[in-house]
């Protein structure tokens, strides 16, 4: 049924690409949201990428892809998007967190804002392969496809991008531990 | 292990936590803009890829497109009296530059490649698919060949882009390089912000017709308020410029978003 959807609105069918983008923009703003960890930029990716889903749809060879197509243009539009941000300035401005000074109750919290704050520090690319993965569910090859890189580049993408999470947020940690050693 | 699978299922949370429904204005935006946005064309799909073809169709096709290609090949190098444009100094190479492997059959085979042999006999070769070159393989395209207008307005995170199309409105395939000067422009005339020349380009092939987008993105503009419309302009390597039909006449000037900081204004490269 997609498919047909997708014929039809690559041969110039308004109704039917509006068909498309109303069944697509949720798990678009969804997926931006996830690289970008911003609304505002996830609803301009957002635009931007079903704008040029509607321009270049003649080019798409395969109906079938035609979500995974379409996925590709939104992390290409939030890269675009993530581009803007470090060329033009308001990047995050990351706090260093003290864990000591957070009761237990909230540590789960703090824990939270610690991954959040370890997530914004990686690159927009190393962000993609990770929310492909956690929140497509993607496996490599997948992922590969949708980013258009091989299978080869995707695995050590998604390795390193946990493991400088982790390092992330390791090197949050220690100051605190070495001020608790201090004190 | 434990605290592996901790981390895992933390990140998994973290990443599946968020908003899943896009705000309606996001759909209503886009759904407005798609009138004004032209589609891409599928310029050079070729037929026997897409179409069933019994074989005389095949070869009658093949035989059609060469034909075709060796005319506007043969119109180009005749009609090609004054030097091109672009490409920084003039080459004085011909338009049609001969493939370094011209054709080994005499006769075009429609189902060997989309490229078409333009001639029977070992004699230059075009291809109909656009793309990115070192050096180009055509003529430089003229000013007066060229079309460009802006397509779509879009404004974030302080900036304005400007999708951007440019046609080949002659009658012969020409180049042009994938970057030129780009400058946003007010209604009369006046440079609001200029670009840097880009340093080094490859080159981009473009047929009669055919069409090459590009996004131009133009930020903190502090100067004095613009004369609507605004458009934005490609000055090209030898000096030439084009001017792209503006899109609208309410388009607004990027955003002041530092006095005394420069304006910045850059292109993609030019592409199919």
């Amino acid at each position: 049924m997609q498919a047909g959807l997708v014929e039809r609105a690559q041969g110039g069918d308004q109704d039917a690409f509006a068909a498309l983008a109303t069944n697509s923009v949720d798990r678009c703003y969804a997926i931006a949201y996830r690289i970008l960890r911003d609304m505002d930029r996830a609803q301009d990716a957002t635009q931007q990428a079903l704008l040029s889903a509607w321009r270049d749809l003649p080019t798409l060879r395969d109906p079938e892809r035609f979500d995974a197509w379409l996925y590709r243009l939104v992390v290409r539009a939030c890269y675009a998007q993530a581009t803007h941000d470090r060329r033009w300035g308001s990047g995050v401005r990351l706090i260093p967190s003290d864990k000591s000074t957070v009761p237990d109750s909230a540590t789960a919290i703090a824990d939270r804002d610690e991954l959040e704050r370890g997530f914004r520090r990686l690159s927009p690319e190393q962000r993609a392969v990770l929310v492909l993965h956690h929140y497509l569910g993607y496996p490599l090859t997948e992922i590969a496809e949708t980013l258009g890189i091989p299978v080869g580049t995707a695995r050590p993408r998604l390795h390193y991008a946990t493991r400088q999470l982790r390092a992330a947020i390791e090197a949050d940690a220690r100051p605190t531990s070495s001020k608790e050693r201090t004190a | 292990m434990n605290s592996e699978s901790t981390f895992e299922d933390r990140l998994h949370d973290l990443i599946e936590d968020g908003p899943t429904d896009a705000p309606a204005h996001v759909l209503d935006t886009v759904l407005a803009a798609v009138p004004s946005i032209p589609q891409r064309r599928a310029a050079w799909r070729v037929p026997w890829r897409t179409l069933p073809m019994i074989g005389l169709a095949r070869t009658l096709a093949g035989i059609v497109l060469a034909v075709g290609l060796g005319s506007a090949a043969l119109i180009f190098l005749v009609s090609r009296t004054s030097p091109g444009d672009i490409g920084g100094p003039q080459s004085p190479s011909p338009a049609v530059v001969v493939s370094p492997t011209p054709s080994e059959s005499p006769v075009a085979s429609p189902s060997a490649s989309p490229e078409a042999t333009a001639s029977p006999t070992p004699s230059p070769t075009l291809s109909p698919t656009p793309a990115p070159t070192a050096v180009p393989t055509l003529g430089p395209c003229a000013p007066s060949h060229l079309a460009a207008r802006i397509t779509l307005w879009t404004g974030g995170m302080g900036s304005r882009f400007a999708t951007t199309e440019l046609t080949n409105i002659g009658s012969s395939p020409c180049a042009v390089r994938a970057l030129s000067r780009p400058q946003l422009v007010d209604g009369k005339g006046t440079v609001l912000i200029d670009g840097a020349p880009p340093t080094g380009s490859s080159f981009v092939t473009i047929a009669p017709g055919a069409t090459l987008n590009t996004d131009v993105a133009a930020s903190n503009y502090c100067g004095p308020t613009p004369t609507p419309p605004l458009t934005v302009a490609f000055v090209l390597s030898n000096g030439g410029r084009i001017v792209a039909t503006p899109a609208s006449t309410s388009d607004d000037a990027p955003p002041c978003n530092g006095p005394g900081q420069p304006a910045h204004i850059e292109m993609h490269p030019w592409a199919p």
